[in-house]
This record gives C-alpha cells, structure tokens and sequence, in this order.
C-alpha cells in the first residue's frame, strides 16, 4: 500500500472536485443564458465568485428548531459525496474491497435523505411566520398544522425519492450487468487499457444504460424538468431557503460538487476511464485530463435540457420516470 | 355542478413576496395531501385610498392620479375616467383623436398579454419561453414610446381630445406601420410556438376549470370569462370602436389552457384593430375646446380592460371638483371565481390557476 | 483583496413592491427578464430568497400595511446589504404622498423609502427605463464591495 500516493490522489481528487463544480453551475447559466437569446453571466459568476462572496458575508443564525446540525449537514454531505468520487479512485480499490456499486448507492441515498432533513429544519420568513394580518377573527380556520414551504419540500421530497431515483439506480446496474460483477475494479478492467479502450457506451445494452443514466442524473440534481421538490412557481426554493452567508456558500458548493461527481461516475462506468493521479508519467497525466473533459459531456447536454422544459408535476412524473424505467430494465434483459 | 369546499389537513399561506405574485395578495391554500380543497384569498395589501384622495380636486388633477392606479392598464383607467365628463357635458370628440385613443389603448392591452404570457410561463418553469414573450413586446413599447412620450403611463387622453404630444406626424405614421409588420409577425410565431409544445400544454389542459354557470355566478369578466362561453365584451358598446372591423373571441373549455389560447387569439384581433387604425388614420381637429365645466350629476361609465370590466362613476359641483368618486376594477370578481376554479388540484397547479386570469392587483385596492 | 473582487463579480437582488401602481416593477422585471436589458451579464442576478441577496429594490411608496413585512425581510438580508429605491413613490411619494383633495393625500402611505429604511440609491423615473436601473446597479456595487461587514 503506497501511501503517499493514496494521500495524494485524495486531495487531488476533492480539489479537481471543489474547483470544477462552481465552474459547471456557471457553465449551465451560461447555456441557458445563450438559448435564451442573450448574453448571460461571465462563467465564473454564478459558481466561484458567488460562493466567496457569500463566504464574506457576515454570519447569523437561522431560524430553525437546530440552527447548528441545519448548517452542519452541509459540510457532512459533500464529505459524503467526495466519498463517492474517491471510490472510484484505483487507489482506493485496495481498501476492504469497499469499492463496489452497492456502496455508491448507499451513498445516492443518504445526500437524497439529507434534503428531506434540511426541509424539516428550516423555517423561512417567507412563509408562514410573515408579518401579515390575515389570521384574523372571520378567516377560515382549517387545517391542524400551518406548514412552511421547506416543510412541504420535504413531503415533495419523500415521494422524489421513492419514484424519481429508479432511473439512476438502473443506469448503474446495467454495467454491473455486462461484466457480471459489481466492484468497480472489475466493471473498469472489463473495457480494457487507456490505450485501447473499447467503452460501454458504444454497445447497444451500454448506451440504453447512459441513456437511462442521464434521466437520472437529470432527477437526482433536482434540475428542470425534475424540480418539483424545489419548484420555483410555488416554493420559491424548497428545502435550502434559510441558508444565508458562508451556509449558502456551502449549499453552492453541495451542488457543483455533485454535477461534477456524478458526471465522473459515468465518465468511469461507461467511457472506462477512472481518474487515475499520477504525475510522473504522460500517460497519467493524459488520463486524468481526458476524464475531466469527458465530464464536461453530461452537465452541457443537462442544461439544454433544462432549459426547455417546466417544471412536471407528480402526475407528469410517475408516467416519466417509469417509461425510463421500463427501458432500462429492456436495457438489463439485452445485457443478459 | 358546483365543487364542495372540503376539510383539510394542513395549510400553506403563499406569502405577499413571492415570484408567482406579481402583486402582494396572500392566499392561503387549505391541503389533503397535496390537493387544494378550500382556499381562502386576502386582497388589502395594496390599499391606497384613492377614491378618498379625489374627494374635492379639479378634475385635470384627478386625471393625473387616476392614471397611476394601475401601471399596466394605465390608458383605459385614464380614457374611463375621461369619457365620464365628455359624457355628463356632452362633450364630442373629433374622430381623429378617437382613432388616435384606441390605438393607443390597444397597445397598450398588447403589452398586458404579453406580460401576462411571460410571467404564466415564469410559473411553468419555462423560462426560456417567458423570455421570448420579452422579447415579443419590446418593439410594442419602443413604438409606444415614440408615440406619447414615454413607456407606461402614457397619458394620452384629455377631456375633448387627446394630448398634442400624441398626435402623429404623417412620417410617424408611416414609420409606426412599419415598425410593426416585424413585431406582428414574430409575435404570431410565438404564439404558434407556445400552443405547439407538448410539454407546456399537457401543463395547463384541464386545470382550474371554471364552467359557464360558475361563471356567470361569480361574475367573472374580461378574457376569463370569454374563454368559458360567456360572450360579453364591452368594446363592442363603445362608438370609437365602431370604426374598426374585428370579432370578439370567445372559447367554451374554461380551463387554463383557453384562458391562455383566448388571450393570445385576442392579440391577433389587437394587431388588426392597430393596423387598420394607422392606415385609415383620418386627418383633423384633435381636440374639442368648445365646452365648459360645470355641475354634473354622477355618470356611470364602463370599459373594457384588459382583464375586463372597468366601472368609473363621479359627479362635478359648481367648481368643476370631483365629488364621489367611484372605482371598479375588473379583479375582484375574477380572482373570487379563481377562488373557486382551484379546489380540486395539487397546489402547483392551484397556484398557476390562480394566476390564469391575470391578476392586478393594484387596480383590485386602488 | 479577493473579498472586493468576489463582490463585485457576483450581486444578488431581490426585489419588493410595496403598493405602487406597480409600473416601476414591470420595469425591473424588464431588465431582468428581457434579453434586451439582461442584467445578468454585469454579474448581477435576481433572487426571490432574502437570505441570498446583496441589494434590496423597493418600488412603490411603502404602504402601512406592506411596512412590517419590508422591515422584516430587510432583517433577513445577512450583512453587507443596500438598499434602493427605485422610482418617483420610493423616493418622494409620487401623487400618492403629495396631492389630495378635500380629504388630504392618502392615509395608507407610511412615508417614501428614506422614512423606513436607510436608502443608499435613487432611481428617478415614473417609471424609469431599464437604461436607468442597470446604471445605477453599476454605481451602487462598488460601494457594496467596500462596506465592512
């Protein structure tokens, strides 16, 4: 076991992370901004300058039940999630053999299970605490509890979880499929070296599985179409509202860094490519610049999509996320 | 049949910031599981008092301040309030200043829908089209600016006439007809462009339907009511309208979907009323200086606003002073039947419901 | 160094109508929504969330009854934040401070903005033009990047 290169290769790997997901949130306005027929943010303006920015500002102490676990969860989920990224790290492969699809599905589900939390403990002034005289003597009086946005976000985002996740689920599966095992050693080796690669992708079974893969990146960031637990028409925000100063920095950040994990995901499952850290021979140097390009992929085709579509209510949902469900289980039955 | 108000669970008050209100109002949504079933709106946030602030002021001054009760249906408050005199002192207004004021007017009502399908599509989500109706309307405001002066609040009608500043020269004339054939056709694009995407449409077919009989019983008016089967438009009692050939569009779904396809059917009819205008333009007087005010008994006057039926009464003492000024404006009827168009859909939709029939609510509490 | 390069590269606003004829929001909404204006590419983007924002739009004169709520949204803003009025009602009242009738103006107004809340900028206009409030987003952001928090 090479520790120094293992140390190396983990902080490597969470500062290409930290530095490239406010990029691709910049990336995505930009996008959008062009699609829509004018110019849009400088790249660098709604990712990295806004998050210092927010770092500067002055901290205070937002209303909920448990201000500090409330700004605390963020913190503890982007360690999460670099989890996730650091698994798919050759140095890794060593460790307890912990490397293995079912431990980043595990690791899926607690950031989703996070929100739900964040939504329970936020109490925004935008809601019900606004100062507004319409509680009054002749006002209508049903309803055992007066729930806040962030509180209906958590509802919306249980039942998110239990539909809208089977996408990605089945688009992680359908390579374990393939190689009949699920360590990820295994799934890499299977498409051969760097140098001649020949990737899952471009197999039939493969690119149902990107494909129905992308449905699910799209749902896990909550992006449009998906964005029904964070719905901007009638939740302002959803789950995040009482972040303010360093926190929203962080929730920047929480963001980014998952476009960017998730990305490198399938850049490893289904290209072969994991981000190896080896600076002392070109080889290692190219494959790790050729995964961070081929990251680039997902988050540009996403805000194309994102900016053509509304936002889809449960009952357009459950008929979305079940056809892309049912083509990935077609998708399992080829790779058979 | 009428829908019951039912019991609930929980409550979510959608507060007076929020980017689904254009306007501070607070509903509060009664829910069962995500299913609005009662829904009660609280309307007094932009409260002014304006009907006591014209108590006693000359007429001229009135005008001013009856302009600005509302930024963006400000000409049809103005030409209300200015065809109450010209009614009670029979007043005639030369036929050039007639044309001169629809066309303005119905601009203007342009702008409104426009505004009004860019913010529906803002609560949708799709943001990329809620800017191409931005980009729609640009080229309308540029023209209206160069008509009168400025970009809202144009105040363009006088009583007698119109504004010396609104009358245009005949290369205005001819430079606004062909400002418009561009914006007129873009406009007729996007429009055919909003009602062809799948996505948008299966959003809003179906929603918030609100029945002819429910309708008429809440007094819904304006395009909300037109795009249930009522078929009542007050343009059509107007004389200075009669000089121009146009139908009124009326639709029999009710739901959000016709409250969207008759406004944009009716932006169609707009660009044939402003095109005839400009092309039939006749020349003349612009202004009628013959008269002298005077004491008036109150006289009632109604319009067609953009979003309805628009009711102005007062009366003149001796001075020529103000004196009862009354105001209706076409929202409170129409949110009170959105009120009840709502029950039954999940709250996302609700909230879009609520927004369908285009509320204003600065004209609403004047 | 980096906190007043960070800050002048990214300004979030908020926006609030407190009771005008709401002409002067049109306008704003104008420059935020129209791809004519676009003022996100100065770097300064729209936000509906107190708790994001740098900069406070009031438009409208402030209303008594729309007054608690302003106050308490401009407490939610974290520091360093600016206010700005945009428009004849924010800053002076406009018809609905100054003329009435036998009556007297209106009983509702709370007074233009400076009464309520420390004012940093002036829009003029009734309403201004986009042209307007884009100009005076470019010179109210360099007072916020030097503000000590």
């Amino acid at each position: 076991m090479d520790y120094i290169n293992f140390i190396i290769s983990t902080v490597v790997l969470a500062l290409i992370a930290l530095f490239f997901g406010p990029v691709f949130l910049g990336i995505e306005r930009k996008i959008q901004a062009r699609i829509q027929q004018r110019i849009g943010p400088p790249i660098l303006t709604p990712g990295t300058w806004s998050i210092l920015k927010f770092w500067y500002k002055k901290p205070f102490t937002p209303n909920s039940p448990m201000p500090k676990l409330y700004h605390r969860l963020l913190p503890a989920t982007i360690l999460a999630i670099l989890f996730v990224l650091w698994l798919t790290n050759p140095e890794w492969w060593g460790i307890l053999s912990l490397a293995t699809l079912v431990a980043i599905v595990g690791i899926m589900k607690a950031e989703e299970v996070m929100y739900v939390v964040m939504g329970a403990l936020s109490r925004s002034i935008l809601s019900v605490t606004m100062p507004y005289g319409d509680v009054v003597k002749g006002a209508v009086t049903k309803g055992k509890i007066r729930r806040f946005f962030e509180g209906q976000s958590a509802v919306r985002f249980i039942k998110h979880i239990t539909i809208a996740s089977f996408p990605i689920y089945i688009g992680i599966f359908i390579p374990a499929v393939m190689v009949r095992s699920i360590y990820l050693e295994d799934i890499v080796l299977y498409q051969g070296d760097f140098l001649n690669l020949h990737p899952i992708l471009f197999t039939i079974p493969g690119f149902i599985g990107a494909v129905v893969y992308f449905v699910g990146y799209v749902a896990q960031l909550n992006d449009y179409p998906f964005t029904i637990a964070k719905a901007k028409g009638d939740l302002i925000e959803g789950a995040p509202l009482e972040y303010g100063a360093h926190a929203r920095g962080n929730y920047y950040i929480l963001r980014g860094v998952w476009m960017f994990v998730l990305s490198s995901l399938f850049v490893t499952l289904f290209f072969g490519i994991p981000p190896v850290v080896n600076f002392t021979t070109w080889l290692g140097i190219s494959q790790l610049v050729m995964h961070v390009l081929l990251t680039f992929v997902l988050p540009i085709i996403v805000s194309v999509l994102s900016a053509f579509g509304p936002i889809l209510t449960f009952k357009q949902l459950y008929p979305v996320s079940f056809g892309f469900t049912a083509i990935g289980v077609f998708g399992v039955l080829l790779a058979l | 049949m009428e829908k019951d108000r039912g019991e609930a669970d929980v409550e979510i008050p959608v507060g007076i910031v929020h980017p689904a209100l254009l306007e501070p109002y607070r509903p509060r949504f009664f829910l069962q599981d995500e299913v609005v079933t009662d829904c009660e709106i609280t309307l007094d946030a932009q409260h002014r008092g304006i009907e006591r602030m014209m108590e006693g002021i000359p007429v001229d001054k009135c005008n001013i301040i009856t302009e600005r009760i509302c930024g963006i249906c400000s000409c049809v408050h103005l030409w209300n309030s200015v065809r109450v005199v010209e009614k009670g002192l029979n007043i005639e207004v030369p036929v050039r200043a007639q044309y001169m004021r629809v066309i303005i007017n119905e601009l203007e009502r342009l702008t409104s829908h426009l505004i009004f399908f860019g913010h529906a599509l803002e609560i949708i989500g799709h943001e990329t089209l809620g800017m191409r109706a931005f980009i729609a309307r640009e080229p309308f405001m540029i023209l209206l600016g160069e008509l009168s002066g400025n970009r809202v609040h144009y105040a363009c009608p006088i009583i007698g006439g119109i504004r010396p500043r609104c009358n245009p020269t005949e290369e205005m004339r001819k430079k606004a007809l062909t400002m418009l054939k561009p914006a007129a056709e873009y406009l007729a694009d996007y429009a055919d462009r909003i009602l062809k995407d799948a996505m948008v449409m299966s959003r809003i077919d179906g929603i918030g339907v609100l029945t002819k009989e429910e309708a008429i019983k809440y007094h819904a008016v304006g395009p909300t009511a037109r795009a249930s089967g009522v078929n009542w438009d007050w343009r059509t009692e107007i004389d200075d309208f009669k000089h121009f050939d146009w139908d009124v569009i009326v639709l029999d779904g009710g739901d959000v979907k016709d409250r969207v396809v008759a406004r944009v059917l009716e932006c169609l009819e707009i660009l044939k009323i402003v095109e005839q205008g400009f092309k039939n333009l006749p020349e003349g007087e612009i202004r009628n200086r013959d008269w002298k005010l005077g004491k008036m008994p109150v006289t009632t006057c109604y319009h067609e606003a953009p979003r309805g039926e628009l009711y102005d009464s007062y009366g003149l003492d001796e001075k020529g002073n103000v004196r009862h000024y009354k105001c209706r404006t076409p929202t409170v009827t129409n949110l009170g039947s959105m009120e009840v168009a709502c029950l039954g859909e999940h709250l996302t939709d609700a909230v879009l419901t609520l927004a369908s029939c285009d509320p204003c609510l600065c004209c609403t509490n004047r | 160094m980096l906190k007043e390069i960070s800050r002048k590269n990214a300004v979030h606003v908020m926006l609030v109508y407190s009771g005008g004829c709401n002409g002067c929001d049109i306008e704003v909404v104008n420059c935020v929504l129209s791809p004519y204006y676009d003022i996100e590419q100065y770097k300064v983007m729209l936000t509906w969330n107190p708790r994001e924002a740098d900069i406070l739009l009031v438009t409208g004169p402030v209303l008594k009854r729309i007054e608690p709520a302003l106050k308490a949204i401009y407490e939610a803003i974290p520091d360093p934040k600016l206010v700005a009025a945009v428009g004849s009602c924010a800053i002076n009242g406009n018809v609905f401070y100054n003329i009435g009738g036998d009556f007297g103006p209106s009983d509702e107004v709370a007074g233009p903005l400076a009464k309520v809340l420390p004012v940093a900028a002036n829009v003029p206009g009734c309403p201004p033009r986009p042209e307007d409030i884009i100009a005076t987003a470019a010179v109210a952001i360099p007072i916020l990047a030097e503000m000590e928090v």
